[in-house]
């Protein structure tokens, strides 16, 4: 399982920082945040520089701004065209496209995710249905936390998986509150992702999208065995006294 | 039973009308101004509602059919941090429909029991299905957001609020809780009888209800009350049972051997399109896939003369005057039992004489 953390969860823009802590532990993926626009810039100037501790991960994305309020549409694509000619993907809201012309150029590199309950498109599998039509070379990032935000019983979840399943290119994991904001995994979470665990297939990698220090990546690591535990055949599911436990 | 699940989207009421004997005007004029009323009320209550709030509508104004004497049902129905501020949403909804009119009359609020026109909070809800807390107006609150709800907010709004959310999670709960129901779901597909012990709970407790309100308010409205229960009300059971009976040997449904997780999100996806559906479309889409269109029509005729009746401010104003122990000679009211009277016999026969699956279901799942 190639697994690990969004820089921006554990360091917000500071992507070495993110880097030195996220290196920790057995993860194998990492995901540059550059949620912020003005991170953009200096992230994609850094990355030659960051060869030697990128070189520790298998797996490597990179997550565009989420609001455009200095760049334009254009400029953006742009500026992303070269972290998709290293192949990597780049994991887009789909609330900030409004040109697809401009998406489609950069292919299979666009990685869509779905939504929280806050935004107005992207939420549910029929609204993302419509981005891919307009996008279809593009992948999807499975946000299994908003998911649940929007949906706890799983079914949106698994409407998502069921639709877009062959997309899927990477998972973002963790706990979304209420206010729609980014917690550590938790038994209630774990308890929902272990309905859709099977769907998902071992070799997609996971971005945990959790606020953890140095000291807690092998805890929030131990946290997603259990969510796969039931689907291993382990004994040590989450909830396995509870009603829905079989 | 009919494979597959109903379209909630879809008029099977239109459908039917090519074999009509009568033609089911007042049908399709209390659809059309049911959705007029609630694009009007989505152009003005859009502003109350958040991914936290939503204000729904119950009533004959859900069930898409308005008639000229329908009030707006409404409630405030919550799914997030408790918060003062909603007590003052609920009172500017109040405000803003007590301001507005339909064909040039005034929108008519719910009535002063309180069940409407009110705060709903998500966790009584979901969690208080059964025991000391399950109240009369929960027990209310919940089968009716299953049976007769909308909320106002547009069609492709679908999970934005709590309306949608909280309509999954209390199906999940009937089906989780049901613990004897996934386990032995391999060759047919079950019936999920905590569901379909509640709606036929509530169905009796709007029986219980009705004499409760008649002792309380000394027989007043009784003869409109009674004509409503015998009719709109029992047709909006029926409905409920006829969701339930949606999952009788329906091929689409069964387990084969897959997935439990899936198998119950497949159940709540299926029962999901009934509560984005109304009562005379279950019905059509029922009876007409188990083959029993001309009863089907015979029900919706007997229907489109009950609305009519109810679209006649005369009787209205009429049987609401009548007192309790003179309603037996008025002939106006005697119309209306039997018309109700004629809605039970052709019920009877649909469910319990002719042979077909639903007699199966009715007889086997029914009653004991």
């Amino acid at each position: 399982m190639r697994i690990g953390f969004s820089t921006g969860s554990i360091a917000l823009g500071n992507v070495r920082l993110g880097l030195s802590i996220a290196r920790h532990g057995a993860t194998s993926a990492v995901e540059l945040s550059a949620l912020r626009e003005e991170e953009l810039d200096p992230l994609l100037r850094s990355l030659d520089q960051l060869k030697t501790e990128l070189s520790k991960f298998q797996y490597v994305s990179v997550h565009a701004p989420s609001k455009l309020l200095r760049l334009s549409e254009g400029e953006l694509a742009a500026k992303l065209q070269q972290v998709a000619d290293r192949g990597w993907a780049i994991i887009v809201h789909p609330d900030i496209i409004t040109d697809f012309g401009l998406w489609r150029k950069l292919g299979k590199a666009v990685c869509i995710e779905n939504m929280d309950k806050r935004k107005t498109v992207g939420r549910t599998a029929k609204q993302l249905g419509h981005i891919f039509e307009e996008l279809p070379e593009a992948t999807f990032c499975f946000d299994i936390g908003h998911a649940r935000q929007v949906d706890p019983t799983m079914q949106e979840a698994e409407s998502f998986l069921e639709a877009f399943g062959k997309r899927l290119r990477q998972i973002h994991m963790s706990y979304v509150n209420s206010q729609s904001h980014h917690e550590r995994l938790n038994y209630e979470s774990v308890l929902a992702f272990q309905l859709v665990a099977h769907w998902l297939d071992r070799s997609i990698p996971i971005i945990l999208e959790t606020p953890v220090e140095k000291g807690e990546v092998d805890e929030e690591l131990a946290w997603v065995e259990k969510v796969f535990a039931a689907v291993d055949g382990l004994d040590d599911r989450v909830g396995k006294s509870s009603t829905r436990a079989p | 039973m009919p494979d597959g699940t109903i379209d909630p989207l879809h008029d099977y009421v239109a459908d039917l009308t090519s074999l009509a004997r009568e033609r089911w005007s007042t049908i399709a004029a209390a659809r059309a101004d049911a959705l007029a009323v609630q694009s009007l009320l989505l152009d003005k209550l859009r502003e109350f509602t958040s991914g936290d709030v939503d204000v729904i509508v119950f009533g004959s104004l859900a069930r898409r059919e308005w008639t000229s004497g329908s009030d707006v049902d409404w409630t405030i129905l919550i799914d997030g941090q408790a918060n003062a501020q909603h007590r003052i949403t609920a009172r500017e909804v109040e405000r803003t429909l007590g301001n507005m009119k339909y064909k040039e009359t005034p929108l008519t609020g719910p009535g002063a029991e309180g069940i409407f026109g009110n705060l709903a909070f998500s966790h009584e809800i979901v969690h208080h299905i059964g025991g000391q807390a399950d109240s009369n107006r929960n027990t209310t609150q919940r089968i009716l957001l299953l049976l007769e709800a909308v909320a106002i907010r547009k069609p492709e709004d679908e999970l934005a609020g709590p309306f949608e959310r909280i309509i999954r999670q209390i199906l999940n709960r009937y089906l989780v809780s049901d613990s004897t129901f996934h386990s032995k779901a391999d060759q047919e597909s079950r019936i999920p009888r905590f569901l379909l012990n509640d709606i036929v709970r509530y169905w009796r407790t709007m029986c219980v209800d009705f004499a409760y309100k008649d002792w309380e308010q000394g027989g007043k409205k009784w003869a409109l009350r009674n004509f409503k229960l015998r009719t709109a009300r029992k047709l909006l059971f029926v409905s409920g049972l006829l969701t339930v009976f949606s999952c009788f040997q329906n091929k689409s449904l069964r387990r084969n051997g897959g997935n439990r997780d899936d198998y119950l999100l497949k159940l709540q996806a299926h029962l999901g399109s009934f509560v984005h559906s109304t009562p005379l479309n279950i019905l059509s889409w029922a009876l007409s896939g188990i083959g029993l269109r001309s009863e089907c029509c015979d029900l919706l005729d007997i229907y489109e003369r009950f609305l009519r009746l109810l679209d006649d401010p005369n009787l209205r104003n009429h049987l609401n005057g009548l007192a309790e122990d003179g309603v037996y000679e008025d002939e106006r009211f005697l119309e209306c039992r039997e018309l109700s009277h004629e809605l039970q016999a052709k019920l009877k026969r649909v469910c319990f004489e002719l042979d077909s699956p639903l007699r199966e279901f009715t007889v086997e799942y029914g009653v004991f």
